[in-house]
């Protein structure tokens, strides 16, 4: 599968040539970027970091209290994802953006830009502040060793071509990919071989998570799926939603909050499912973080802060 | 001095010719005035949204060029439920006839009607297979709780929440535009039928748990016409209380009737012509019926003064009201005249404006002021030669008390001589300086959020408080129109990136609540067509997924006109506060100066480039409006200035006589500016001609004064004498006159429209001030510019 392995230099004169064809913009500093279409967050340190459209970064130095917008982002597209290991924060996003920060969110460099590849990123993961993956729409799986200054440019698979929408990676190193329609790709061997499973429902997960006994899926229309033996079977999860659910965070070490569109928000733990309390205003969720007592939601109304009940 | 003065010269000519031939030219009057009494009862009550614009301006080029996209005839209707939860049947049933009621309103634009129940309004839904679309209702509609949560549902999903759908569920919305003229007939629609019919739409659905509530620029012209019927009670107070005071000053019941009757008539022969021109009367114009009134009544009050003054000056015994009616004609002729050219002058002026509405005024105005000089030059006179009294002596021996001097007036003439002549120059130095500061305050537009011509606590502004209350949007817009290529939304990824660029700077801008445009929808639904996935919710570079996104949205649902070349930017505002909408606009212009488009060596648009053009909707109208209106102040009053500074200068041949006549006048002005602010009304459409009124009404006391007191200055007095000889006569009828006038429209305060308390307010004080000004301080001006009618003093 990794026979076709093409390597591109993000080199100068490459990058030249593409600000011809489409000169990609600076985000734009405005003071509503916080109540915009934000899509995903996360810890760097004892801060947090959440990227959203118009390559809007915003960082929150007091748990998601207050925010600021970094200024001199690199581009202006819709970022779907932001993962960080240590001080390194990379997000990725459409015109197949990848961006990063050596400095816990302030300053970002451009890494990857190609816009007339018209594939999204989607999804990210790093294992050290070196090593990570990309991955986007059509089966898109790009690599890392040298956290970012070259990447891998590959596919998942040469013939299924689905859209790649999360990546997780479990505590014993084995990597989980939820894809559309279907399918779901893991790696058993730390990224070595990548291997395409059915899943009993045709729909696309949005997410992964990795417990420590489970992989669960999320996705299209309140779909839940479960598997115990790393991904080989899966179980549906029965649930009277219809909302897609877009993003999660661990409550627990077995307790999941979901959330997603139309203000979906449940908690999952051991194949139940109840409804988490408090008013709604019927927005699109697409991500969480939780922090202490709090939760964090974001999407497309920027952000708010929910308390867990104890 | 004391015998009758012949007439000579034009005056003397003029005087022979219309007392010769009295009976016949009263007899002709007469006709004339039962005629176009006739007409007069012809004309009709017009109302107009489009008469308001001002068609020259920048943005109501665009306006007229994208009809599609006005947006600002808008009505909206509301249904609000008692219980705070729509959802139930009877709001349902209601909401569904209240959705056809509307649409069959004459002059709504049926394709423009909006609700929950009209096939325009649709929502998007993810399902496995791809993405559904449907009526907010579904066909198979039938009341029950699980219906209930499925309409909920969808009402989410179709993004009207706020917009047609109350943001807590308690109740919907109705939106129609209108259009101005049938479009099958071509005839103009009615504005007070179509306020009716929404009426009746209250009347029939209000009740029983449900309240309704209407805004809209046609149910603030019912509003205000049905208001405006009190105005005429108003008129009937204002003009009781003028022929009171009349009969207190006149000692008789002719001498009242008389100066009334004959500014009656020009006020019959004013709307008669209004009429035979083929123009109607607006509601906003209503009172210049009666500003034309109180002019007649100024003049007609220094005729019967005069007439009075001769008729006492002549021997007892020997009375000949012919003689002093001649009298009083030749000497008040040429200031008559020359105070009603400069009136009919100044309005006239204001012509040039180019706004129909203020054109209509403009006319109305100098249309009546001219005939005054016919009604109370002429007229008048001629009946007061036919006066006859069973007792002339003991009616004269009444004013016998007038010919002393009283302490009050006196005083006043104290005015024409230091230390008050210096006390009273100082004091205007210091009133001119403070009005120019306050007047700076004046607010060009609305300066509050509902509608100003209509008391705060009316029907309409209390539907107003609660339709912004309960929907967040749909009220005050700007629409911004974006030109582009053609199919730009389906072949160009540039065009759709700088309009959505655009969109989102207008978004923070301050006042903004919301901006609504096809390239949010356009992202969306890429991200529907990608499983609804959040994250897919991007302007595609694709062409092909450009298509599939939009090529199903169609032109009504006023995001884009048929080959996408136009798509409006939708900003809603806060309020439509004058300050409010400067904002948004110099942002958009500020924007369009940091990022101008590109253009090829023809001036066309280069490839995805978009032109950003103002501005439609309800508040590009009045931005625009107060453009113009703002611009046409100073032009204005200069123009009115100079009509009246140019007809002093030629007949009284003097310059400090015109400053003595001017300055007071431009003082009130400020003045009444200052109260403007002061009062916070601002200076609209409708208030913008008021001023240049009030220097209608307040010249006419100083060049009754000034021609007076230089006649008497002629004669070789000094000016204390000459004044004080003034103020006897002319001056008595000023100060009267601008009593009774600011008396009967003080009483305009208790109106039910706002509208008419304002100017009540605004004209009884330019009634006073310039009587006071005209008897304070053009004396003391007089004093100090010339020095040579001090001798003796």
């Amino acid at each position: 599968m990794m026979n076709n392995k093409r390597t591109i230099l993000a080199c100068v004169g490459l990058l030249l040539s593409w600000t011809q064809a489409w000169s990609q913009n600076v985000a734009e500093m405005k003071p509503l970027a916080e109540e915009s279409l934000m899509l995903s967050i996360t810890k760097v340190g004892a801060s947090m970091v959440m990227v959203g459209e118009r390559g809007h970064v915003l960082k929150s130095k007091d748990d998601g209290k207050t925010w600021y917008q970094i200024p001199n982002v690199p581009v202006d597209v819709v970022l779907t994802k932001v993962v960080a290991y240590n001080n390194h924060v990379w997000a990725v996003g459409h015109d197949a953006t990848i961006i990063h920060s050596k400095d816990a969110g302030e300053t970002w460099e451009l890494q990857y830009y190609d816009p007339d590849r018209e594939v999204p990123f989607l999804s990210a993961h790093f294992s050290s502040e070196t090593d990570g993956y990309v991955i986007g729409a059509y089966g898109t799986l790009f690599s890392t060793t040298d956290s970012g200054d070259t990447w891998n440019d590959d596919l998942i698979d040469e013939e299924l071509d689905y859209h790649l929408n999360d990546i997780t990676q479990s505590e014993d190193g084995h990597y989980y990919i939820a894809a559309e329609a279907g399918y779901f790709f893991r790696s058993l061997d730390a990224g070595e071989t990548w291997e395409a499973i059915e899943l009993p429902y045709m729909g696309s997960m949005f997410g992964v998570l990795a417990l420590t006994d489970q992989v669960v899926l999320y996705g299209l229309r309140g779909n839940i799926l479960v598997s115990e033996d790393q991904g080989e079977t899966w179980e549906e999860v029965y649930t009277d939603l219809s909302n897609n659910l877009f993003g999660a965070d661990l409550l627990s070490d077995n307790q999941i909050l979901m959330v997603g569109a139309n203000g979906a928000r449940l908690i999952y733990q051991d194949r139940n499912i109840e409804i988490f309390p408090g008013a709604d205003s019927g927005d699109d969720y697409a991500d969480v973080l939780i922090t202490g007592n709090q939760a964090i939601l974001i999407g497309e109304t920027g952000h708010k802060s929910q308390a867990i009940a104890q | 001095m004391n015998q009758p003065i012949q007439n000579t010269g034009f005056a003397g000519f003029c005087e022979s010719i219309l007392f010769k031939n009295k009976k016949i030219i009263i007899f002709l009057l007469f006709a004339m005035t039962v005629g176009l009494a006739y007409f007069a009862s012809q004309l009709k009550v017009d109302a107009g949204f489009e008469k308001q614009l001002p068609l020259d301006h920048e943005y109501m080029q665009t306006f007229m060029e994208h009809e599609k996209f006005r947006g600002a005839n808008r009505i909206l209707v509301s249904l609000m439920d008692d219980s705070g939860n729509m959802f139930n049947e009877q709001f349902f049933d209601k909401m569904e006839d209240m959705t056809d009621a509307v649409v069959f309103i004459p002059g709504v634009n049926r394709a423009s009607v909006k609700s929950i129940f009209t096939p325009n309004v649709r929502f998007v839904e993810v399902v496995e297979d791809g993405f559904a679309g449907g009526n907010v209702i579904p066909s198979n509609y039938a009341p029950s709780k699980t219906m209930f949560e499925t309409i909920r549902s969808n009402i989410v999903k179709a993004g009207i929440l706020g917009r047609l759908v109350a943001e807590d569920f308690n109740g919907a919305m109705v939106w129609a535009d209108l259009q101005e003229r049938d479009p099958q007939t071509g005839e103009k629609v009615d504005y007070q039928q179509i306020a009716k019919a929404l009426e009746d739409i209250r009347v029939k659905f209000e009740g029983e748990g449900q309240t309704v509530h209407i805004i809209g620029f046609a149910k603030i012209v019912g509003d205000i016409a049905d208001g405006a019927k009190s105005v005429l009670y108003f008129f009937a107070l204002a003009i009781l209380i003028t022929a009171i005071l009349l009969y207190g000053y006149s000692k008789s019941w002719k001498l009242t009737l008389y100066p009334i009757v004959c500014s009656l008539v020009a006020v019959i022969w004013q709307m008669g012509f209004l009429k035979l021109m083929g123009m109607g009367i607006d509601p906003m114009n209503i009172l210049t019926p009666f500003l034309v009134f109180a002019i007649g009544v100024s003049h007609g009050v220094q005729m019967i003064s005069g007439w009075t003054d001769q008729m006492v000056k002549q021997g007892d015994g020997n009375k000949n009201s012919d003689l002093a009616a001649r009298t009083a004609f030749g000497a008040l002729l040429a200031p008559g005249v020359i105070a009603l050219l400069s009136d009919t002058i100044g309005f006239a002026t204001i012509y040039f404006i180019n706004i129909e509405i203020i054109q209509e005024l403009a006319i109305t105005a100098t249309v009546g002021v001219a005939l005054i000089i016919i009604t109370n030059l002429i007229l008048l006179p001629l009946l007061l030669s036919g006066v006859k009294m069973k007792n002339y002596d003991a009616f004269c021996a009444k004013f016998a008390k007038r010919k002393e001097t009283s302490g009050v007036w006196k005083g006043i003439a104290g005015f024409a001589k230091n230390p008050l002549a210096s006390l009273a120059v100082l004091v205007a130095i210091g009133l001119f300086g403070y009005s120019y500061i306050k007047g700076q305050d004046m607010q060009i537009g609305d300066s509050q959020a509902g509608v100003p011509e209509l008391r705060p606590d009316s029907r309409y502004n209390t539907d107003a408080m609660k339709i912004s209350n309960e929907f967040s949007l749909g009220v005050d817009m700007i629409n911004v129109i974006a030109e582009t290529s053609s199919n730009a939304c389906t072949e160009s990824y540039k065009a759709m990136k700088n309009i959505d660029r655009f969109a989102w700077h207008m978004e923070n801008v301050p006042g903004v609540q919301k901006v609504i445009t096809l390239s949010q929808f356009a992202k969306i639904i890429t991200a529907g067509w990608n499983e609804g996935n959040i994250k897919w919710r991007e302007l595609s570079r694709n062409n092909y997924v450009m298509r599939q996104s939009l090529s199903g949205i169609e032109t009504d649902t006023g995001l884009l006109n048929q080959d996408c070349s136009v798509m409006p930017v939708t900003i809603f505002t806060e309020d439509h506060k004058a300050t409010t909408i400067n904002t948004v606009i110099a942002a958009v212009k500020a924007y369009q100066a940091e990022v101008p488009p590109a253009l090829d060596d023809n001036g066309g648009l280069l490839e995805g480039e978009v032109k950003f053009r103002l501005a439609t909707g309800n508040a590009g109208v009045m931005a625009s409006t107060n453009d113009v209106v703002k611009g046409a102040q100073m032009p204005m009053l200069i123009m009115v200035y100079g009509a009246i500074i140019l007809l002093c200068l030629l007949t009284f041949r003097s310059i400090t006589g015109t400053i003595a006549i001017v300055v007071p006048l431009a003082l009130v002005s400020l003045m009444a500016y200052a109260l403007m602010a002061f009062l916070g009304i601002g200076l609209k459409v409708n208030t913008l001609p008021v001023v240049a009124l009030g220097v209608g009404i307040g010249v006419d006391y100083g060049i009754y004064i000034f021609s007076r007191l230089q006649s008497l200055l002629k004669s070789g007095q000094n000016l204390y004498v000459a004044y004080t000889e003034t103020l006897r006569l002319t001056g008595r009828a000023v100060l009267f006159t601008a009593l009774t006038l600011g008396i009967g429209v003080g009483t305009w305060i208790f109106s039910e429209l706002q509208f008419q308390a304002d100017m009540g307010i605004l004209l009884a004080f330019m009634f006073i001030l310039n009587m006071v000004g005209a008897l304070v301080l053009l004396p003391a001006l007089a004093y100090w510019l010339m020095p040579k009618a001090r001798k003796g003093i």
